[in-house]
């Protein structure tokens, strides 16, 4: 009896760790920590069939929203980490941190970076009737009369952006947090905010039917939807590069073998023509790369958003 | 011209095969989403979501708006049988509904809400049809001060709501108010009485508190006091649906007042259908001449909220597609699925996209009439539900809540809190306290507190903010008129109550319980 | 009949003790803010007061009438909510047809009587029904049953 359980338990034992070179074994859940039909998820269900393609296996988009990404965040913290059980979430998972106080895991420690999928820029805009051509006319208008900045919600991209902003500008502005990006926009069709760092398709109609006018690009590059937008680099704001951007995580205690796997698999879908053609309409820019890289933004960005909150006296 | 045009070009996408194939399949499927209590129109359309990948954009909104006005129309059936409502936005049918059905009445009341339903959607589909741009436009007039206007005078006017103590009625509608703060606070990302909970920080889900506190309390009172036998066999026969004279009499001016406030609140993002409904069924009550038939089964209580429910349902469509701005979770996902398909709703959709557009619109139409064929001749289906033994019904209907309330996140949280709520209903039901206004103070408070706050920042902390913008200025107004008016009218109101309530007492049914 | 109405007395007791409860744990755990820039605190301890203030308004009227014996039930919210409860438990490690089958024999016996055939064929009903209509017909993904050892 005891030689059978030893048997077991070494049988076991061999079994648990998941080997490289057969991943994926089973179906691979990828967990979007938001609702169905955000920009996320439609990209997650975009890309799925490209990995299915690739691994022989089913790869299925879970959506685990709430607690502003930090539910579905939490949940493949406490996942196997046999490369089973993904998570593609945004950059709420580097900003919400420096807001949110008692979190369930350690967004520096509990999850791995696996690569960088993508990312949405953000362009600052005003009321299409506002008298403000510049955005140097605006901040000096600041100045005259206080004004406020619209959010898509506390600890937000969106919001860090707004603070960001106003500690680089030196602007009198005082944020004002909506629920979500929606919201914020009418915010500003409805003069009731003055200003707002909106992502390109949340804006776009809006820019095109001449309803709200965009000052600024969040970026040290100009975007090709709307080419006369100058970048926030050439109007001397280097630091105000701030992005949406999409990535890939998994447990920590994956093998590393998966893990560089997986980005390499990732990257090859990302680089399919076909997929490129799909994406780029919604807005994103893809980006690829190195896991390691990622792993160095994801920690930059972590200290950087954690600054900045204590900076600008955003409580926890 | 272009006028006609337009709705021609509508009805040629909305007539296509494929089209009317989709729209039929979502009306049918949000009819049933509808009648099962606790299954919701937002787990319904997340679950079909991936299916509008593989759809032409059209046809995939087509599909997914039948589901959410499908709903709407299913959802008084529960609520007038069961005296438990298929979606939140049915809850208030229940006040006389259930009354009616009692009296046997229940096919005359399924019939009455269903053309109730066809004429608040048609109500609906018109101004939609006539005046999208330029309601659109004005929706943005309203910020956060004219919100909170709103809410305030919601709550004031729906303060009557019940029969009963204004107290009672007033402590519940707080205590309502205090269950919405449970969550993430959305200024502060504080964490309010959610107990280290990670689930509580979504909240508290609306269809458990409506489930429990309806739902499950009326089937712990009914439980060995119904009999099937009690139900009269003629009144579950088809042509026992032919409403008097007198109830079509009644229901007329009813349902034009839902509509057009129903219309109104399906405007303005963030409200919706069930704030809708609950406030034309106040508005109701305090119009009538015979307040103290309601909650017995007085008719207007079932045709306004569901004339203004449906309404609201077609006129979210306004700020959605014109704005690109989602007014509820269930219009987000609309959205997404066009997003899925490279569209960016907006002001320019409607000139971008002309077909998409003017065929969704004109789908309702075709939505709607699928409906009444539908749902008529399943009157006499649903009613036969009343002659189902009880000791059968109702451990199925607890299921089909229980299931429901799981699928709305998949998590057990959302059983836990029909649990916690059944118990909560039933100490209301012991010590007398209406849920009716619970309800609706969960409903309003959140949204309320979240745009007194926003407007008070925006005011720089000024409380003159709410009388200085012209707006919120009148509604604060109106919210004081309709204050006035119920005290000045309550002292003779009171009086002939007492009256009335004291020789009413010694014959009170003990299976009939106002909610 | 009571010489006071009791049933409301205690209910605007109960009103009574949760504002007061929500106001405590508001004024202690949420910063209040000021009224320009208002903290988590501020409503919830507004409308505790509130709550509170009407609780006591209920009883005192409470005092000043006489009041029947409510009409309180023992085993009826026991089992209903019993069979709630027992859903909870297993839908997640046992699946949908255990959980079913727990609901619908635990809340029946609220009837106080055991009707053992038409149990057994309600609880068959619904296992062939509820799947049909949610897993096969929405495509929920639920699963049926599941074993968790």
């Amino acid at each position: 009896m005891k030689k059978f359980i030893t048997a077991a338990v070494a049988a076991l034992g061999f079994a648990l760790p998941a080997m490289a070179a057969d991943y994926p074994s089973g179906p691979v859940t990828i967990v979007i920590p938001y609702s169905p039909s955000g920009n996320t998820d439609v990209f997650a269900r975009h890309l799925a069939p490209y990995l299915e393609e690739k691994w022989g296996q089913a790869v299925v988009v879970d959506n685990k929203p709430g607690g502003g990404s930090m539910i579905g965040t939490a949940y493949v913290s406490q996942a196997k980490p046999d490369g089973q059980t993904l998570l593609m979430t945004s950059s709420a998972f580097v900003t919400a941190p420096a807001i949110q106080k008692e979190l369930p895991f350690d967004s520096r420690t509990d999850l791995v970076p696996i690569v960088n999928v993508g990312h949405v820029s953000f362009v600052l805009i005003v009321n299409g009737e506002s008298p403000y051509q510049t955005l140097e006319e605006f901040v000096a208008a600041s100045k005259e009369s206080p004004k406020f900045a619209a959010t898509a919600g506390l600890g937000t991209t969106t919001h860090f952006a707004m603070e960001k902003f106003i500690v680089d500008s030196g602007a009198d502005v005082e944020v004002v947090h909506f629920k979500g990006g929606g919201p914020a926009v009418v915010s500003i069709l409805s003069n009731e905010t003055d200003i707002y760092g909106s992502s390109i398709s949340s804006a776009g109609k809006n820019i095109e039917a001449g309803k709200v006018r965009p000052l600024m690009v969040l970026g040290n590059e100009r975007i090709d939807v709307i080419p006369d937008v100058p970048s926030a680099g050439e109007l001397g704001y280097p630091d105000l590069e701030i992005k949406q951007w999409l990535g890939v995580f998994a447990p920590k205690g994956t093998d590393p073998e998966i893990l560089a796997k997986i980005n390499a698999d990732v990257n090859e879908a990302l680089a399919n023509q076909e997929f490129i053609d799909t994406v780029t309409p919604l807005d994103w820019t893809l980006n690829g790369g190195t896991s390691e890289a990622f792993v160095t933004q994801v920690d930059e960005e972590l200290t950087k958003w954690q600054a900045l909150a204590d900076a600008a006296g955003i409580k926890k | 011209m272009e006028f006609l045009g337009n709705i021609g070009l509508g009805f040629s996408v909305a007539l296509s095969f494929t089209n009317i194939f989709y729209c039929f399949l979502g009306a049918l499927l949000g009819t049933l989403v509808g009648v099962i209590p606790g299954l919701g129109v937002l787990a319904a359309i997340s679950m079909l979501f991936p299916l509008t990948f593989h759809l032409e954009p059209t046809t995939a909104l087509i599909m997914l708006a039948g589901i959410w006005y499908g709903t709407t129309y299913g959802g008084s059936t529960a609520s007038i049988l069961l005296n438990l409502p298929g979606t939140p936005a049915n809850a208030v049918t229940c006040l006389d509904g259930f009354p009616m059905a009692r009296q046997g009445r229940g096919g005359v009341a399924l019939f009455m809400t269903t053309v109730a339903s066809f004429f608040g959607a048609s109500f609906g589909i018109i101004l939609l049809t006539l005046f999208t741009p330029v309601i659109a436009e004005y929706a943005l007039r309203f910020g956060s001060a004219e919100y909170f206007a709103l809410m305030l005078m919601g709550l004031v006017a729906a303060s009557t709501i019940s029969e009963g103590s204004a107290i009672k009625g007033l402590a519940m509608m707080v205590l309502g108010i205090i269950i919405g703060l449970v969550g993430m606070d959305s200024q502060t990302a504080t964490a309010r009485f959610t107990f280290g909970s990670l689930g509580l920080l979504e909240g508290v889900s609306l269809i458990a508190l409506a489930m429990g506190v309806f739902g499950v309390a009326e089937i712990i009172m009914s439980v060995r006091r119904v009999k099937a036998t009690d139900i009269d066999p003629d009144s579950v026969r088809l042509k026992a649906i032919k409403p008097t004279r007198d109830d079509v009499r009644r229901s007329w001016m009813p349902m034009l007042r839902g509509s057009t406030m129903g219309s109104f609140f399906g405007t303005l993002p963030g409200t919706g259908p069930s704030i809708a409904a609950f406030l034309s069924y106040a508005v109701e009550k305090r119009l009538s001449k015979t307040p103290e038939r309601f909650g017995k089964g007085a008719i207007e209580g079932i045709m306004a909220p569901e004339a203004a429910n449906n309404s609201a349902d077609q006129t979210a469509f306004i700020p959605t597609l014109s704005l690109g701005v989602p007014g509820s979770a269930t219009m987000a996902l609309m959205l997404g699925a066009l997003m899925i398909h490279g569209i960016a709703p907006g002001p320019t959709l409607i000139s971008d996209e002309p077909e998409l557009f003017w065929g969704l619109i004109m789908s309702f139409w075709v939505g709607n009439v699928i409906l009444l064929i539908l749902n008529i001749p399943l009157i006499g289906v649903w009613v036969r539900m009343l002659t189902i033994p009880y000791n059968l019904l109702y451990p199925s209907v607890l299921m089909f809540i229980c299931i429901g309330a799981y699928t709305a996140s998949f998590s057990p949280l959302n059983v836990w809190m029909v649990f916690a709520f059944g118990a909560l209903g039933y100490a209301m039901r012991i010590f007398r306290f209406p849920g009716a206004p619970l309800l609706l103070g969960f409903v309003l408070g959140p949204l309320m507190e979240e745009h007194f706050r926003r407007a008070m920042l925006l005011g720089r902390g000024d409380f003159m903010t709410f009388f200085d913008r012209p707006i919120s200025a009148v509604i604060m107004a109106l919210t004081g008129l309709i204050l006035l008016w119920s005290v000045w009218g309550s002292e003779g109101v009171r009086q002939r109550r007492t009256d009335r309530a004291s020789s009413a007492r010694a014959d009170q049914d003990p299976t009939k319980k106002s909610i | 009949m009571y010489r006071f109405d009791y049933t409301d007395l205690a209910g605007g007791m109960l009103l009574f003790l949760i504002g007061a409860g929500v106001s405590l744990v508001s004024v202690g755990n949420y910063p209040l803010g000021t009224l320009q820039r208002m903290g988590p605190g501020m409503f919830p301890v507004i409308l505790g007061v509130v709550l509170a203030a009407l609780g006591v308004s209920l009883a005192v009227q409470a005092l000043r009438r006489t009041g029947n014996r409510p009409d309180v039930r023992f085993f009826s919210p026991l089992f209903v909510l019993g069979g709630v409860m027992a859903f909870a438990l297993t839908i997640v490690p046992f699946g949908l047809i255990p959980a079913i089958v727990s609901i619908v024999v635990i809340s029946s016996l609220a009837e106080l009587r055991i009707r053992p055939v038409s149990l057994v064929l309600l609880c068959i009903a619904l296992s062939l029904m509820a799947p049909l209509v949610f897993v096969v017909g929405l495509g929920l993904p639920i699963p049926l049953v599941r074993w968790p050892f």
